[in-house]
């Protein structure tokens, strides 16, 4: 139809007309958001009338779509959010709780100062995004997933079990239309068909035709009917990231996709203990430039604190401090079961080699003569801060799931309490139970229990954020922290989770079947300690089994 | 049903923004001849005159809604099958059930990829043609 001159032409063209847009769209932008404010008093002034939220609704709605549609994410998302309160609003069709109010007016606000900020930064917001993460993408940018050169029933199929999981899956039918993508989000992964003829390099072109299209570190994922070794090898060498045999378990590449997508770590947190503030200031300056994130302690006696507050992946420290030294203080460390698995790294202008593998001894990981050069200190930090986070993994992750164990959930309810505590936050707390898992066990076994376990798993890891936390607390039983939510929006949320989960499709080898889930809600600081949170939302559990399972209902309040 | 080259697309968004996005994109990029308006009423006024192979209709507008106005372009001679695909940010499952079960072809939700719309729109009028 078009030659690819034609189509890159245009693409200019429309990117042109775009840019054009954006520009007079951000000097109006900071209008519409008056508009929506003036609005928004105006329905609370007219005493909630209908149609003047209906129409702020519209307004909301409008600036939603057209801010996310030219690359400015922020405004969308809070646009987005306040015409969702809007429609829970004229859903319930009663006025506004002040809660309600409070809510949506810190978002108006919010609104009209990111409307501010955008125009006053005044450029593309698209290529501002590419610059900082290499991601244009409105929402959730690590759920797409491009699929190409899969058809039929087993393209919808994978669709439909992927979406459960909340992938998003673009299909492409021929290779040659990928090129027509380039500008697009970039996915996470794509899955390629396999079921060629091997043996001409298909798969390593393909391959590299995919990388070409998107960037070369995009994870590739082959699905194919062959199982012999010579296509298995050519996978290989194609640089794929998964190899599926037709017909495929989808459970399988739920596991492999959610392993590849998952947004790289957060930054290495270093404590570091120097009673030379010139010194740790260097060292800090050293491991920040290296995207590391730091804490100093001048005095030592206050290392156990931060211990607990910053959770460092290492500790960097000086040998020689006044009030102890620091090998008395790697010993009083290593008595805590907490922090034996913390590498500790030994600065010092100890050039004796005697003392310093006496300085090991007391559970140092590493020596460090001063002055360390900047590049050296880094590397040796993050290699020891790479193990102590793969060792860390091994004993706070439960073994079946990958989720955190129960003693580390309880830890991390915990600490997020603390942190919603000094912020005046929020925090919501939901216990999930599989329904009728036993029988699961009982009907299809242990391995099929176990594949709805991990099913259950990754969907959780999938659809919730990066800042809240998963558990694996007992047998079938989850844990989840959402930090910084309410009650209202955790029950929505994990009640989307629940109709996801029931629609999985589990397979036992030559049927599947269906399962739901059962779920409690509680939230800070309505209720107040971990173990109240903990027996409150396992309270609301108990009441949805009692009300027929396959629900998630809310915890009384205490003052209710 | 051997189905026509996709030419004319009539679209209805009450924003001005998006209109104008779309055309561009749709123009440039896709190729077609669009036509663009405000409301459901002007929209209705232009079919007829128009006669667009594909509409695309904003499922929220101020004086009609989107499954309003495909009723009353089903309503009209010569348009009873005109394919129609809704433009929407609704997100909540119900209304997109609504808008699915009133025989539209596709949806396509807000915000979108200007980037992406030609392929996308031109993906919809092939699966048509599949049928």
């Amino acid at each position: 139809m078009m030659s690819d001159g034609d189509s890159r032409s245009a693409a200019d063209r429309l990117e042109m007309g775009l840019a054009k847009l954006r520009e007079s769209f951000v000097v109006r932008l900071p209008e519409r958001a008056a508009t929506i404010t003036s609005q928004w008093k105006g329905s609370r002034d007219g005493g909630w009338a209908r149609e003047d939220l209906a129409g702020l609704h519209r307004t909301a709605h409008g600036l939603m779509g057209t801010a996310g549609s030219l690359g400015f994410s922020e405004v969308a998302e809070i646009a987005h959010h306040i015409a969702h309160r809007l429609v829970d609003f004229l859903d319930r069709d009663e006025q506004p709780t002040p809660q309600d109010i409070t809510e949506v007016t810190l978002l108006v606000e919010q609104l009209s100062e990111a409307a501010v900020g955008d125009q006053a930064r005044g450029l593309h917001p698209l290529l501002r995004g590419l610059d900082q993460a290499g991601l244009p993408s409105p929402f959730e940018p690590r759920n797409l997933i491009v699929v190409v050169e899969i058809e039929g029933e087993f393209a919808r199929e994978l669709a439909v079990q992927l979406g459960h999981f909340g992938f998003e899956l673009k299909m492409y039918e021929r290779m040659e239309e990928l090129a027509s993508t380039a500008g697009d989000r970039w996915p996470a992964a794509v899955i390629l068909d396999l079921s060629a003829p091997v043996g001409e390099k298909v798969g390593t072109d393909a391959a590299a035709k995919v990388r070409e299209t998107f960037r070369p570190e995009v994870p590739v994922v082959f699905v194919s009917n062959r199982s012999d070794v010579a296509a298995r090898l050519e996978a290989v060498r194609a640089g794929c990231s998964g190899y599926f045999v037709k017909p495929v378990d989808y459970s399988e590449i739920v596991t492999t996709l959610d392993r590849i997508t998952r947004i790289e770590p957060e930054a290495y947190r270093i404590l570091i203990v120097d009673d030379e503030s010139d010194a740790a200031a260097f060292h800090a300056a050293s491991l920040e430039a290296a995207g590391m994130d730091t804490v100093t302690v001048i005095d030592p006696l206050q290392v156990m604190a931060q211990l607990v507050e910053f959770q460092p992946d290492v500790i960097l420290m000086d040998v020689y401090m006044p009030g102890c030294s620091g090998m008395e203080l790697a010993a009083v460390i290593r008595q805590e079961e907490a922090f034996v698995g913390i590498p500790i790294v030994f600065l010092s202008c100890e050039t004796d080699r005697m003392k310093q593998i006496a300085a090991l001894g007391e559970g140092g990981d590493d020596f460090f003569p001063k002055p360390v050069p900047p590049d050296q200190l880094v590397a040796a930090v993050t290699a020891r801060a790479q193990r102590g986070r793969t060792l860390r993994h091994f004993m706070e992750r439960d073994g079946l799931t990958g989720l955190s164990t129960h003693s580390r959930i309880v830890e991390q309810l915990e600490a997020s309490i603390r942190r919603a505590a000094r912020r005046a936050d929020r925090l919501a707390v939901a216990m999930l139970d599989i329904d009728g898992f036993k029988l699961i066990n009982d009907t299809h076994g242990h391995l099929v229990g176990d594949q709805v376990l991990k099913a259950l798993a990754y969907l959780l890891r999938q659809r919730l954020r990066l800042s809240d936390y998963v558990g694996r607390f007992g047998g079938d039983e989850y844990l989840v922290v959402l930090p910084d939510t309410d009650a209202d929006s955790a029950q929505r949320k994990m009640d989307d989770i629940r109709r996801n989960f029931g629609a999985i499709e589990h397979d036992t080898g030559d049927a599947s079947f269906t399962v739901t889930l059962s779920g409690g809600v509680a939230e800070y600081p309505d209720t107040e300690t971990s173990h109240q949170l903990i027996a409150a939302a396992d309270g609301a559990l108990y009441s949805a089994k009692r009300a027929g399972r396959d629900r998630v209902l809310r915890a009384e309040s205490e003052d209710q | 049903m051997g189905l026509i080259m996709l030419q004319r697309i009539l679209l209805a968004d009450d924003e001005p923004d998006i209109l104008e996005i779309s055309r561009i994109a749709l123009e440039t990029v896709g190729g077609y001849e669009v036509t663009v308006c405000e409301s459901g009423s002007e929209f209705l006024r232009l079919l007829a005159g128009f006669d667009p192979d594909l509409v695309i209709i904003d499922a929220l507008m101020p004086d009609m809604n989107g499954l309003e106005v495909l009723a009353a372009m089903r309503a009209t001679a010569g348009f009873e099958d005109t394919p129609a695909v809704f433009l929407t940010g609704l997100v909540l499952e119900r209304d997109l059930r609504d808008l699915r079960a009133s025989g539209a072809v596709d949806i396509v939700t807000k915000p979108f990829d200007p980037m992406k719309l030609p392929q996308r729109i031109q993906d919809i009028w092939r699966a048509i043609d599949d049928e």
